[in-house]
C-alpha cells in the first residue's frame, strides 16, 4: 500500500463527497468530506475494501461530513459489515452536531465516540 | 445541395424515430417488469401473512389469527396464477417463478396443512419450538428466492434504464444535427420533428406513470374516517424512483386505531419489495392486537437474517385510544424522527419517543411515549425528506408548525410541514410523506373556527393536496 494519501471525488446529484485515504497501516484513515448520500456508498466501500487487507483497524473520519441522510447512514452500516467480515476494527470519529443528530434519531448514537467534554471542543 | 440536405434530414428523422421507438419499447419493458415484481411481492406477502397467522394462532390459540391465514391462503392460487402470467410475459423469469411457486406449494402442503391439523387436537405440540423453527426456515427460503428474483429484476431494470438514457443522449446529439440542417432548409419538416418530440414525451410520461402506480400500491388507496378525528396525508415522490416511504392508517382491536409511517433505505425494486413487506407485516401484527412496540420488535426480527444489504426501515407507530373526551396516543419510534405534538395551548414539540432503526441489529431499544390529545390538539408524523434534502438546513419541524394550534385542521398542519421542505432549492433527493391527525373531540360547534370541518364524515383526507406541488391527492 502506498504511504501517500490517495483521494477521490465522487459526484452526487447536487453535491460532492471527498474521500481521502491515508495513515500508514495501523490504523488506516479514511477521511470523508462533503455530502454523504445515496451516490456516496460505492466510492466509500471501494476505498475501505482496498484497506481491509493491510490494516487491523480503520478510522472513518466523518468530522468533515456536512450532510448525511438515511442512504448515508446505510453506507456507514455497510462499512461496518464490510470491516466485521474482514476482521478489521472500524472506528468512527465524533461527527458534526448535525451528523450526530441523524445518528441519534436512528438510535445509533452509541456508534460515535462521546462528545468532547471540553467546552472549547469542536462539538 | 438541396437534395443532399433533404437526405440528411430524412436520415436524422429516421434516427429520431428509431430512438423514440426504442424509448417506448423500453417503457413497455418497464411496465412488464414492474407488474412482475408486484406479483412476486404479492406471493411473498401472502406467504408472510399465512406464516404470521399460523404462528399467531399456534402461539396464542386465538382463532382471530386464523382469519388472515385463511384469507392469504385463499388468495395464493390467484397470486400464483398472476405471477405465472407475468413471468410468461417476461420470459426471462419463468424458471425462477416456477421454483418459487413450487416452494410455496411445499410450504403449504408439507407444513401449514399438517400443522393446522395437529393444532386442532394438540396445540401444545404444535407450538413446540422445533416445529415453529421449521416454518421460519421454509418461509426464509421462499423469501430468499423471492429476493433473488427481485434482485435479478432490479439488475436488468438498471441495464434497461441505462439503455434508455443512452438512447436519449444519442437522440439529443442527433436532434442537434437535424435541427441545424432543418433551419437551413425547410420549415415544413419542422412539424414532423415536433410530432416526434411529442411522442417521445408521451413515452417518458408513460414510464413515469408506471413507477407512480407501483408506488401507490405501497400506500393505502384511501384513508379511513376515524371518529372525532381529522386525518390528512401527503406523499410527494421526489426521487423519481419507486420505493422508500410508506404510511397506513387502520382500525385495531378494542376500539383503537393505529397510524404508521415509515421509510425504507434505498430505492428501486428491492426497496419497494421491502416497503411492501414492512407495511403488511406491521399491519397484520397490529390488527391482531400487537402493541406498537411488539409489532416493531417482530418486524425487526423478521428482517434480521434476510440478506438485505444493510437495508433498514425506520417507523413511527401511533396507537390511538379515546377515553373520557381525550385521545390517548402511544407513540413508538424505531430510528424515525418523533412525531410533533401540536397542542391548542403551548408550543408544538416532538414527542419523547425514540428507538433503534429496524433490520440491522438483533437487539434494539425502543422507548415509547404516551401523550394525551385534548379536543383541538394535533399530532403530525413525517419522514426525513422534510428536513434532509441537502446540506442547507431549515428550521426544525416543530417551528414550522408553530402558529397553527387551534386554528388549523389536519390538512393545514400537513401543508405547514410540507412547506418546510421548500427551503431546499432542489432537485430533491428524497420522497416526503406526512400523516397529520387532529383530535376534534366533542367540541361545541361555536368554539370551532368556521373553516374547520368538524364532522369527521366530511373531513376528506388529503383533499387539500395541491396538485401544483406534486402531491398525490388520495381520497
Amino acid at each position: 500500500m502506498s504511504p501517500d494519501a490517495q483521494s477521490a471525488r465522487t459526484s452526487n446529484a447536487s453535491g460532492h463527497l471527498g474521500i481521502v485515504t491515508g495513515g500508514n497501516g495501523d490504523p488506516a484513515i479514511v477521511t470523508l468530506t462533503g455530502e454523504l448520500d445515496m451516490s456516496a456508498a460505492p466510492g466509500v466501500l471501494a476505498s475501505l475494501e482496498g484497506l481491509t487487507g493491510g490494516s487491523r483497524a480503520i478510522v472513518l473520519d466523518i468530522d468533515g461530513v456536512a450532510f448525511i441522510d438515511s442512504a448515508g447512514l446505510r453506507c456507514i452500516l455497510m462499512c461496518e459489515g464490510l470491516c466485521r467480515d474482514a476482521g478489521v476494527e472500524l472506528r468512527l470519529t465524533r461527527g458534526s452536531p448535525r451528523v450526530r443528530r441523524v445518528f441519534k434519531v436512528a438510535g445509533l448514537l452509541d456508534r460515535l465516540p462521546a462528545p468532547d467534554p471540553d467546552p472549547a471542543g469542536r462539538d | 445541395m438541396v437534395a443532399a440536405g433533404a437526405l440528411l434530414v430524412a436520415v436524422g428523422v429516421a434516427l429520431l424515430l428509431s430512438n423514440t421507438v426504442e424509448l417506448r419499447s423500453d417503457s413497455e419493458g418497464t411496465t412488464r417488469s414492474e407488474n412482475y415484481l408486484l406479483r412476486v411481492v404479492d406471493v411473498e406477502r401472502s406467504v408472510v401473512d399465512v406464516e404470521t397467522g399460523l404462528r399467531g394462532y399456534v402461539i396464542t390459540g386465538r382463532p382471530l389469527f386464523l382469519q388472515p391465514l385463511y384469507g392469504a391462503r385463499a388468495g395464493l392460487p390467484a397470486a400464483e396464477r398472476a405471477l405465472r402470467e407475468a413471468a410468461v410475459a417476461n420470459h426471462a423469469y419463468e424458471h425462477g417463478s416456477d421454483a418459487l411457486i413450487a416452494s410455496v406449494g411445499r410450504y403449504l402442503e408439507g407444513y401449514v396443512v399438517p400443522l393446522l391439523a395437529r393444532s386442532q387436537h394438540d396445540l401444545a405440540g404444535a407450538r413446540s419450538s422445533a416445529v415453529t423453527l421449521e416454518g421460519k426456515r421454509l418461509v426464509d427460503g421462499i423469501r430468499d428466492e423471492a429476493a433473488s428474483l427481485e434482485r435479478g429484476l432490479s439488475g436488468s431494470e438498471a441495464a434497461r434504464q441505462n439503455a434508455a438514457h443512452d438512447a436519449t443522449d444519442r437522440s439529443i446529439t442527433e436532434a442537434i444535427v437535424v435541427l441545424v440542417v432543418l433551419t437551413l432548409l425547410t420549415v415544413a419538416t419542422g412539424t414532423l420533428i415536433g410530432r416526434v418530440a411529442v411522442e417521445r414525451e408521451v413515452a417518458r410520461e408513460h414510464s413515469d406513470a408506471t413507477s407512480e402506480t407501483l408506488q401507490q400500491s405501497l400506500l393505502p388507496s384511501c384513508l379511513p374516517s376515524i371518529p372525532r378525528c381529522e386525518l390528512a396525508a401527503r406523499f410527494i415522490p421526489n426521487s423519481g424512483l419507486v420505493g422508500g416511504d410508506f404510511y397506513d392508517a387502520f382500525e385495531t382491536p378494542n376500539g383503537t386505531w393505529t397510524l404508521i409511517i415509515g421509510d425504507v433505505s434505498g430505492k428501486g425494486a428491492p426497496a419497494a419489495a421491502l416497503t411492501a413487506m414492512a407495511r403488511w407485516t406491521l399491519r397484520s401484527l397490529l390488527e391482531s392486537g400487537a402493541s406498537p412496540v411488539e409489532a416493531l420488535r417482530v418486524l425487526n426480527s423478521t428482517m434480521i437474517g434476510q440478506s438485505l444489504e444493510r437495508r433498514f426501515v425506520t417507523v413511527a407507530c401511533m396507537r390511538l385510544r379515546e377515553q373520557d373526551g381525550r385521545l390517548q396516543v402511544t407513540v413508538a419510534c424505531a430510528g424515525h424522527p418523533p412525531p410533533i405534538l401540536v397542542p391548542t395551548a403551548g408550543a408544538p414539540h416532538p414527542v419523547g419517543a425514540e428507538g433503534t432503526l429496524l433490520g440491522v441489529l438483533p437487539a434494539i431499544e425502543l422507548q415509547p411515549a404516551e401523550v394525551e390529545l385534548a379536543p383541538g390538539d394535533g399530532i403530525v408524523a413525517f419522514t426525513d425528506g422534510i428536513t434532509d434534502q441537502g446540506p442547507q438546513e431549515g428550521p426544525p419541524p416543530e417551528q414550522a408548525l408553530a402558529g397553527h394550534p387551534g386554528h388549523g385542521n389536519a390538512d393545514s398542519l400537513a401543508d405547514a410541514l410540507q412547506r418546510l421542505s421548500e427551503v431546499y432549492a432542489g432537485p430533491y433527493r428524497d420522497d416526503i410523506a406526512i400523516l397529520a391527525l387532529r383530535y376534534v373531540g366533542a367540541l361545541p360547534r361555536q368554539e370551532t373556527e368556521p373553516a374547520i370541518r368538524a364532522d369527521p364524515a366530511t373531513a376528506v383526507p388529503g383533499s387539500g393536496d395541491t396538485p401544483a406541488s406534486g402531491s398525490i391527492p388520495r381520497v
